[in-house]
Parts: structure tokens; sequence; C-alpha cells
């Protein structure tokens, strides 16, 4: 369905409004670098940003799921619990203090994500549960893929500030900013860590341990 | 009424509470664990200290065939602003003082952190922070089925007995590469903590001791059924740790604990003095990303009772444990080492003393949720001069080959 529809789409908008994005991000060593959050944002202030959404961050077998959470500034997200036992789920960092209720089953209200950056989720009854929600203002967002690739079909030329971060890269900052122009024939870019990112191993072991 | 009796309602009411307790969270909110551990052993262990012997193993060579591992069933519910409610009952033998006892039960405080400090208070009975093997619910071993010399001592002589505050440091969460949490302690009801050390020596098993449970043990005369968790002094001990985690993989902790023990006072109704018990403990943990894990600890102390100079001992011991996982499979293996030392005596050839090392190989596989399995071999060269008494060597080499079907909820 979905090649199809985007060549529907490409038949009916100007070409030059729909041009496709590939980009790699690949470490020092030139190997593509799995799991990455990308943001595109034009640096033309009076383009709109990707709107608002609705999201899920659920808890499965004493794990946040996703890992990683990529939403519009302004989405509301529901933290479900497939758990049978109870969790609270909490954040401290700047950009979105909460904290829920200790609940199982039935979630409380969607939780407003109405800041920038970078939300460290924890659940206070679990302390080894760790997630990131990534609160972004940006025209185009993902993550990439075991490649290191990630490509968007159609992004509007343009100029654009690229920010690449990574969740296991021990700093809440972006491993690499960077300042592209897209043309409108569209672009494959390979973008090259400046240095090598040292990511922290996940760990490998049962979410029930750690209780003492 | 005498206290043996007094004794007898005491452990009626908790343990009557504690089932209550658990069958009213089995109906409210409460999160229920229940575990059977059953175990195939073969051993040619001399007389287990259990039966009065100077055996290092749980199960000795009149022990082989089917045993009860641990039988175990746990509840924690929220009992309102920010408090919640454990406890743990195991059955480790239908021989014991009381088949069915508690290990821990504890009221804790926990509210949610709003900045990178996070504070925990915990009032009741429960370990201190000491074992890095100890990582499964129910204070349990996940590599080995018997835990290190160090770690089987923490299990059969202490317990928390009091109140304990944790501030922690969440770095990581801010985007740092550090943790660190430091806590202290205040505890009673664990004056004879180091007779064991004392008159036996160390041992590697799994049995903790339960709070009114015994500990058998040898004494001049025959077997001795001990009470461990006992207030004798009217003292009250402490300890106060202190742990650093970097990324989240190594870990670093330290602890100092002094019962505080007068080692003069002595209590008839248990038969034992306030032993006065000292010891530094640190160890060091690391997970690799490659499902490895190295740990190490090392525990050096002293104990002494009645007013007698010649009764102080000195006690050490360090491990290594090395465990490699494979998708569902986990490989162990640790090397121990242990010694007590009688300090002072009339006759320096005859002081008492013990010396010894092991082995432990490990496997376990996670068959299923709600199954595990697990097979351990074990050797421990020990030479304990207190042996000569029964009329047997001082020095022994002890096996075990256990194998453990452990069914959980």
């Amino acid at each position: 369905m979905r090649p199809v529809f985007h060549t529907f789409l490409a038949l009916l908008a100007p070409a030059a409004l729909a041009a496709p994005l590939q980009l790699q991000f690949v470490g020092v060593d030139g190997k593509g670098i799995a799991a990455t959050v990308v943001t595109l944002r034009s640096t033309d202030a009076a383009r709109p940003v990707a709107k608002p959404t609705a999201a899920v961050m659920d808890q499965v077998d004493r794990q946040f799921v996703p890992h990683v959470l990529v939403i519009p500034l302004g989405s509301q997200v529901v933290f479900p619990n497939s758990d049978s036992v109870a969790h609270q789920v909490y954040s401290f960092s700047p950009a979105n203090k909460f904290q829920l209720p200790l609940y199982r089953g039935k979630p409380p209200p969607p939780v407003l994500f109405g800041r920038e950056g970078l939300v460290t989720l924890g659940c206070n009854i679990h302390d080894q549960m760790r997630a990131y929600v990534y609160v972004v203002q940006a025209q185009y967002f993902g993550r990439t893929d075991a490649e290191g690739s990630w490509s968007v079909a159609d992004v509007e030329p343009g100029e654009y500030k690229i920010e690449i971060w990574h969740p296991l890269s021990r700093t809440v900052r972006p491993v690499l900013e960077q300042t592209v122009k897209i043309p409108a024939n569209g672009a494959r870019l390979t973008l090259r860590a400046a240095a090598p990112l040292r990511l922290r191993s996940e760990s490998q072991l049962p979410s029930n341990w750690d209780v003492y | 009424m005498n206290n043996r009796t007094v004794r007898t309602i005491e452990q009626a009411i908790v343990i009557a509470g504690a089932i209550a307790g658990l069958l009213f969270g089995a109906t409210a909110h409460a999160e229920i664990e229940a575990s059977l551990d059953l175990r195939l052993v073969s051993s040619d262990g001399r007389n287990s200290f259990l039966d009065g012997g100077f055996g290092k193993l749980r199960y000795d060579n009149d022990d082989d065939g089917l045993q009860l591992g641990r039988a175990r069933l746990a509840g924690r519910w929220a009992i309102g602003g920010d408090w919640h409610a454990n406890i743990d009952l195991s059955a480790w033998s239908l021989h014991d003082h009381n088949a069915i006892d508690v290990t821990e039960g504890w009221l804790e405080w926990r509210p949610v952190p709003t900045s990178a400090w996070k504070s925990n208070l915990k009032i009741g009975a429960f370990y201190p922070p000491i074992s890095l093997e100890h990582r499964a619910p129910g204070w349990t071993n996940p590599y080995t089925i018997s835990s290190s010399a160090l770690n089987t001592w923490v299990g059969e002589e202490l317990r928390t007995i009091g109140i304990a505050y944790e501030l922690e440091h969440l770095g990581t969460a801010e985007g740092g590469r550090l943790d660190y949490g430091v806590e202290a302690a205040v505890f009673g009801w664990n004056d004879p903590a180091g007779v064991e050390m004392a008159l036996r020596g160390w041992s590697l098993n799994d049995r903790q001791t339960p709070l009114f449970g015994r500990i058998g043990t040898y004494a001049y005369g025959g077997r001795q059924q001990r009470v461990i968790f006992s207030e004798i002094d009217h003292r009250p001990g402490y300890h106060v740790s202190g742990y650093a985690r970097w990324d989240g993989n190594l870990e670093l902790r330290a602890l100092h604990y002094d019962n505080r023990g007068d080692p003069e006072v002595y209590k008839e109704s248990i038969e034992d003095y306030a032993w006065d018990t000292h010891f530094n403990s640190a160890g060091l943990r690391y997970d690799g990303g490659r499902g490895t894990t190295v740990i190490a600890q090392w525990l050096d102390g002293d104990t002494a009772a009645d007013d007698d100079p010649t009764m102080r001992w000195t006690f050490n011991t360090k491990f290594v444990l090395l465990a490699q996982g494979f998708g569902r499979h986990r490989l162990s293996a640790r090397y121990d080492e242990f010694r007590v030392r009688q300090t002072v005596g009339s006759n320096p050839a005859r002081l008492s003393r013990e010396n010894g090392n092991a082995w432990t190989l490990g496997w376990s596989w996670a068959v299923h949720e709600h199954v595990d399995v697990m097979t351990e071999w074990l050797r421990i060269d020990s030479l304990h001069s207190a042996r000569a008494a029964l009329g047997e060597a001082p020095k022994a080499i002890e096996h075990s080959l256990q194998l453990s079907l452990r069914l959980s909820l």
C-alpha cells in the first residue's frame, strides 16, 4: 500500500515540494549506528513543525516499551500497565516533571509533554526500569534502523538543522549537530560521528533481578 | 508463663498475622509471589553442621535423594501514603523449628523522587546491603544453588531488625554516569551474630535462618539448636554502607557493621552471650554487555563473647564469581577462600582455627517463565581444628552435586 500511496502523492504534488531524503549515521569506523534519534528542523522559523500526536508508553514484564519514544512537542502520552504488578511512573527531568499514582489495570489520564527536550522515565517501585521520551520541535524525526539508516520520502526542500542523539550515549545532548541543505531532487547523506560514541552496554539481565 | 510459652505465642501471632496478611493481600491489591524448589542431591559431605557436625554442606552423605530446597510465599502491598508492606515466608525443611517461618518482613516508605535525590526508609527485618550475588526475589542467588561462604554467613547470622534510611543520587537519570547512595541503620535482636563463626566456622549453602527459627550447630555435649535473632544486652547495633555505580553496570559496595554487643551479658533462655561482632565488607560487580558478570566480595571481622579473653576470634573471607549467559542458559564459576582464628589461648598450639577454600560450578536454565532448572557441583576443602573433638580428621574435602527444579507463580 505504502509505495502506491507515495506514488499517488508524487503525481499530485509538485516535485519541488517532495524530495526524498536518505540518511545514514555512521561511527568513526564507518559502520552504521542503530537506534539513534534523528530530528530535522528547518532553519526557516516560519515553517510549521510536526503536529502533536497521541502516543503510548507501555509497561511490559517490568520494562518500558518502547525504550525510546520520540514525539512532537505538545503530544499526549498514555502509560498503560500490561503487567500484573503495580508501577509508579515518574520523571524529574526539567523538560517534564511529573508523577503518576501507583496503579495496575486502568491507566491514569495521558500526560502532556509541553516542553522540548529529553525526559527520563523511571518507576518508583522497580528501580531498574528506565526509558526516554524525546520531545521534539521539528518538521521530521525518526530513528535509525539496524544499518544506521533513516529515510523520509517527502522532505520539503530547504535548509535544515539535523540533530542526532543516542539513548546509550551517556549524555542528554545530541551527539551530532549539523546544518544541511536538501535540494529539490532530494538527498542521500552520510553523517559521520566526530568521535567514538562509547555507548553504554544495555543490560542483558532478567527484569525481576536486582530487587535487593 | 515461661519464656518458651511466650515465644511460641509470639511466633504463632507473627506467622498467623503474616498468613492473614497474605490472604488479605490475595484478595486486595497485593502482589503475591510463590515458589517451590525441589532438589535431587548427591553428597559425600561429613555430618552437616545442621545435624551438629562440622560438615560444611547443607546436605551431608545421609541426605542423598529428593529434598525440599525451599518453599516460599511472599507478598507486597501498598498501604497508602508512599508506604508499602513486605513479607517473605519460607519453609526450608519439614524438620525445622517452625515448618514455615519469616525470613524478612518490613514496612517501606518510598516517596516518588522529584529530583535526582531519592530517599527510602525501611522499618522491620531485612537484609543489610552486603551481597552482590542475591539479585533475585526472596534474597535468592541466581548464579549457583549454594551461596559464597561470605553471603551464606549473611543469610545465617545477619538481619537488620530495626530501621534503615538510604539516600541515593540517581545521576544517570540526568544524563550523568554515576549513581551513588549511602545508608545508615540502627538495629537490635542481632546479638548472637558471630557465634556460628566462632564455634563452627564458614559454610556454603542456601538456607537462610528464619527470624523465629534455629540453626543447628555443634556444641560440647552434642547438637545445639541456636537462636540467632535475639536481643540480649539491650544495646542497639548499627551499620553504615555506601555504593557507587558507573554507567549502570559497574557497582562498588562497602559496609561497616557493629552490633555493639556487650559480651558480658548472658541470656539464660537462649543459653547465649551477646557476641560483640564487628566487620567491614566490600564488593564489586560488573555486568558486561554480552551477558558476562563478574562479582568479587571481601569481608573481614572479629567477634568476642564472655569476659574470658580466650573467647575471641577473627574471621575473613573473599570470593570471585564469573558468570556468562547464553540466551536462556547461564554458566557460573566461583572460588572462595575463608579463615577463622581464635586470637588468644592458654596453649597457642591448640587455638581453634579454620582454613578453607571452595570451588562451585553452576548451570542454570530458564526453561519457561515459571520453570527454572539449576545444577551445581561444589567442592569444599577445609581444615577445622575442632573436628578432633569429634574424633574426626581436621581436614576434610567434601563434594556435592545438586539438581534443582524451581517452579514459580
